[in-house]
């Protein structure tokens, strides 16, 4: 005979599950679909590199089959730190922060201008839109990492200097701009990314079902 | 997510508007000169069935300008969709 209180205990354990992942994604949209976004442009590389059988060195000489398999598991771990980091902070807190900390926030964030560029050079960026999403990823993947060396350099300056040195009144206003700008531009980027992404999937789709020959562009 | 989904939607449905605007217009002055311009301006909103009128016209099924009109129609789907999603 079964244990009610068992079973009641074992179905909540599963509601909890559930609701981790869920409440993280309705939690973080932005971040989640960041994430999707880039899983699914590079895992739908390897499956088109799978499927026509080219046996790709890819970056780093491992297997598409190993590629299958890691890039899933790869991008839920960073998803999962993402979203852990994220969950550190509110935007209030997060601004605070910031203003606490000008000279880390200005010497992080010139190195970051700085290096970039050399990030980008380095990389094998492809072409077309497939570079835009590879400059995207880049772009971010490294803002995330620099942020968080700023977090551990601005813990440690909090654990040698107990009270706040310096404040600026022009560096204050500009966080509070940054603060404004930044979350609707980024969304624009990525809004901006996917839907050229979208039409050309489209585009592709339908012509190839339609078996289009670009005679009504010539038309003209 | 709803301001993604509306921005994507926005840039689909707006971008192949002004896309096939911009066939429409080629396509008024190519048949009927500068008045075909000025009128492409003046109907402007009938850049909406260029692709028929581009059927009807020239003959040639349009597939390309029918694939624009269809990627405007899943931008407002999407905006549709993203809207009714709270923030």
């Amino acid at each position: 005979m079964k244990n009610p209180e068992f079973d009641l205990q074992s179905n909540t354990t599963v509601t909890n599950k559930e609701n981790f992942f869920v409440s993280r994604v309705k939690k973080y949209p932005v971040l989640t679909f960041t994430l999707a976004v880039l899983f699914s442009v590079r895992f739908v590389i390897v499956l088109i590199l799978y499927f026509t059988g080219t046996t790709t060195a890819y970056q780093y000489s491992l297997s598409t089959e190993f590629l299958l398999v890691a890039i899933p598991l790869i991008y839920l771990f960073q998803w999962l730190i993402a979203t852990w980091v994220a969950s550190k902070f509110t935007r209030e807190t997060l601004r605070n922060k910031f203003y606490r900390h000008p000279i880390a926030t200005i010497i992080f964030a010139i190195f970051y201008a700085l290096d970039l560029p050399y990030r980008l050079a380095e990389s094998d960026l492809g072409s077309g839109l497939l570079a835009a999403f590879n400059i995207f990823e880049i772009v971010v993947y490294y803002a995330f990492t620099s942020f968080v060396w700023w977090l551990l350099v601005c813990w440690i300056s909090q654990k040698i200097w107990k009270t706040q040195k310096l404040s600026w009144s022009w560096y204050n206003n500009l966080v509070n701009k940054i603060f404004a700008i930044l979350p609707p531009l980024y969304k624009f980027v990525l809004g901006s990314m996917v839907a050229l992404l979208i039409f050309l999937l489209l585009f592709l789709l339908l012509a190839n079902l339609s078996g289009y020959s670009g005679a009504d562009l010539q038309a003209l | 997510m709803r301001t993604i989904g509306i921005i994507i939607g926005q840039i689909l449905y707006i971008g192949s508007g002004l896309l096939m605007f911009f066939f429409w217009l080629m396509a008024m002055s190519s048949w009927l000169g500068l008045l075909g311009t000025i009128l492409a301006f003046v109907l402007a909103p009938g850049a909406i069935i260029f692709p028929l009128v581009f059927w009807f016209v020239e003959g040639v099924f349009p597939v390309s300008y029918f694939i624009l009109w269809a990627t405007g129609i899943v931008g407002i789907v999407i905006t549709g969709i993203a809207s009714s999603f709270d923030e």
